[in-house]
C-alpha cells in the first residue's frame, strides 16, 4: 500500500514538472506515443505487448493501461520490440485505464 | 520504402505462420526476443507473419515457451533464388558473360547520326568523319572529340561549328552551318544588248539609257540599254545598265528520233542476292555469281532499335536478266514521242509566254523529225561589258 502511494506521488510529481514545462502530458512518464495517419495508419511507440489481435481490433499493452483500435481489414504492418504499425480502415481508438 | 523492400529481398526473408490460440503471445515473444517482423494478418485461427530468413533458427526457441505451431508457407528472396540455381552453373556463366559483353560492346561506336545540316548533305559530313578517322566501330577510346571536330570543319567548307556527342554507343555530330555570302554585285559599266531578234514588247530598264522603245523590231546583238549615261551637267557616266526588255519573238524547236533502235528488255527471269553487312563486315547469304547482262534493283535497310540506328544493314538485291531487242517504231508512237520531248524542250525556256504556232514531222531515211515554231514573249537583255581604251 505504502509503495503504491510512493508511485503515485512519483507520477503526480512527474505531471507537475511537466506542467511546468508546458509539456502535454504523458510526455515525459513512460506513456505511449501514438500518431494517427487519416484513419488508415496508426503508430504505436511504447507497446508493450499485444493483448489481442484480429481483423476487426486490435488491443495493446501500453503499460498504464491499454489501447484498442476497431476497423476493417486491420493488419499489423511492422512489430519491432516497442514498436507496431498499424494499417487498415481505422473506425476507433478506445483507452482503457 | 523500395530500397527496404530491395534490402529484405538481398537478405532474404520466410513467411511464417503461426497456428493455434492465443498465437499474439508468440508475437509478444517476438518482439521482446527483438525479432523483427512485419506484414502480419490474422486470417481466423492463423496468424500469418514474414522475418527476416536469418532469424528463423530463433523463433524455434521462442516457439518451444509458447507451445504454438509454426511452419513456413513460403521463401522469399535472392539467396533462396540463388540456392535454387546453385548447380546450374551455365546460368551463372550466361549471366557474368552477359555483363562481359555489354561491357565490350560499349566500348564501341555504334552508329553516327549527323544532326543540323541542311544545305550540307548529310553524306559530306560523314565522308568528312571517314576521313578523320571517325567511323562506325571504331573504339570509344580512339575518339578525340575536340581535335577531330577540328579537322572535320577544315576538310567542309560552309560549316560554322561542329561537336561530336557521344552518348553511350551514339555518336551525334551536331553542326551549324555558315550563313550564305552573296556574291559580291558587279559594278562593271555594261549595256544590255539583244539576244535574239523580236519585236519590243515591254521595257523595264533600271539603270542605263533605253535605245528602244516598244514596237521596235530589233535583231540580235542590238544596243537595247547603254551603260553611257549623258548627264544634266553635259558629262557622261558609265553605269552598269540593268533591266529587262520583253519581246515577242520566235523559236524552233527540233527532234530526232531514230525509228529503228536497239532496246534492253527484261526477260521476265529474276534472281535474288541477300546480304548482312555489320559494321565494315559484309556476309553474304548466297552463292555463286549472277551472269551478265542484268539490271539491277537494290534495296538496303538498316535496322533499328527504338529509334536508334544500329550498324547492321540487310541489303536485297534483285538481277533481272535482260537481252537487247531490235524494235521498229511506227510514225504514230514516233510522233507521241517527239511531242513529249518537244513538251520537255518548251519546259527549260526561260519565258514569260509561249505560244504554239505550227508543227510539221516527217519521216525520212529511218528517222522521224517533229519541228515545232513558237512565239515567245522573252527578256531578251544581256549584258555586255563596255570595253574602254585607255592611251596614255
Amino acid at each position: 500500500m505504502a509503495k503504491r502511494n510512493e508511485g503515485g506521488k512519483k507520477r503526480a510529481r512527474i505531471d507537475l514538472l511537466g506542467r511546468a514545462a508546458d509539456l502535454p502530458g504523458g510526455v515525459l512518464d513512460a506513456g505511449a506515443h501514438i500518431t494517427l495517419l487519416s484513419n488508415r495508419e496508426a503508430v504505436v511507440d511504447g507497446c508493450r505487448a499485444i493483448i489481442e489481435y484480429c481483423e476487426d481490433r486490435v488491443k495493446l499493452n501500453v503499460g498504464r493501461g491499454s489501447v484498442s483500435f476497431s476497423g476493417r481489414d486491420l493488419e499489423i504492418h511492422s512489430l519491432d520490440e516497442k514498436n507496431l504499425v498499424i494499417r487498415g480502415f481505422l473506425l476507433a481508438v478506445e483507452f482503457c485505464m | 520504402m523500395l530500397w527496404l523492400r530491395l534490402y529484405r529481398w538481398l537478405r532474404g526473408s520466410v513467411t511464417v505462420v503461426f497456428e493455434g490460440a492465443f498465437a499474439e503471445r508468440l508475437l509478444n515473444l517476438c518482439a521482446h526476443r527483438r525479432l523483427s517482423v512485419w506484414n502480419i494478418r490474422r486470417a481466423g485461427e492463423r496468424i500469418t507473419v514474414q522475418l527476416p530468413a536469418r532469424e528463423f533458427r530463433r523463433l524455434h526457441a521462442v516457439r518451444a515457451q509458447s507451445g504454438i505451431a509454426v511452419s513456413i508457407a513460403a521463401k522469399h528472396g535472392l539467396p533462396f533464388f540463388l540456392r535454387r540455381y546453385r548447380r546450374r552453373v551455365g546460368l551463372f556463366a550466361g549471366f557474368v558473360l552477359f555483363f562481359v559483353l555489354l561491357q565490350f560492346l560499349s566500348s564501341f561506336v555504334w552508329s553516327i547520326e549527323v544532326a543540323g545540316n541542311d544545305r550540307v548533305p548529310t553524306e559530306e559530313i560523314l565522308a568528312a568523319c571517314r576521313a578523320v578517322g571517325i567511323t562506325e566501330g571504331m573504339p570509344v577510346r580512339r575518339l578525340d572529340a575536340l581535335d577531330q571536330r577540328v579537322e572535320m570543319m577544315l576538310q567542309i567548307d560552309g560549316l560554322a561549328w561542329a561537336a561530336l556527342n557521344l552518348e553511350g554507343t551514339r555518336l551525334t555530330v551536331d553542326v551549324t552551318e555558315a550563313a550564305p555570302t552573296p556574291p559580291p554585285e558587279d559594278e562593271t559599266p555594261c549595256n544590255l544588248k539583244a539576244a535574239r531578234d523580236g519585236v519590243v514588247r515591254r521595257v523595264e530598264v533600271t539603270a542605263g539609257g533605253t535605245t528602244v522603245r516598244v514596237g521596235d523590231a530589233v535583231r540580235a546583238g542590238d544596243l537595247l540599254a547603254s551603260g553611257i549615261v549623258e548627264l544634266k551637267d553635259g558629262q557622261t557616266e558609265l553605269q552598269r545598265a540593268s533591266g529587262r526588255i520583253l519581246a515577242e519573238t520566235q523559236r524552233e524547236l527540233r527532234v530526232e528520233i531514230p525509228l529503228q533502235r536497239d532496246e534492253t528488255v527484261r526477260t521476265g527471269r529474276k534472281t535474288v542476292r541477300r546480304a548482312l553487312r555489320f559494321f565494315h563486315v559484309t556476309l553474304p547469304l548466297y552463292l555463286g555469281a549472277v551472269d551478265p547482262p542484268f539490271e539491277r534493283d537494290c534495296r538496303t535497310t538498316r535496322l533499328a532499335w527504338f529509334g536508334a540506328r544500329l550498324p547492321i544493314e540487310w541489303t536485297t538485291a534483285e538481277f533481272y536478266e535482260t537481252e537487247t531487242r531490235r524494235t521498229t517504231l511506227d510514225p504514230g508512237r514516233a510522233l507521241i514521242e517527239a511531242r513529249a520531248q518537244l513538251e520537255a524542250q518548251k519546259e527549260t525556256l526561260q519565258a514569260e509566254s509561249v505560244e504554239l504556232i505550227s508543227e510539221t514531222s516527217r519521216a525520212k531515211n529511218g528517222v522521224f523529225e517533229a519541228v515545232w515554231l513558237l512565239r515567245c514573249l522573252e527578256n531578251i537583255a544581256i549584258p555586255e561589258k563596255i570595253v574602254i581604251h585607255t592611251t596614255n
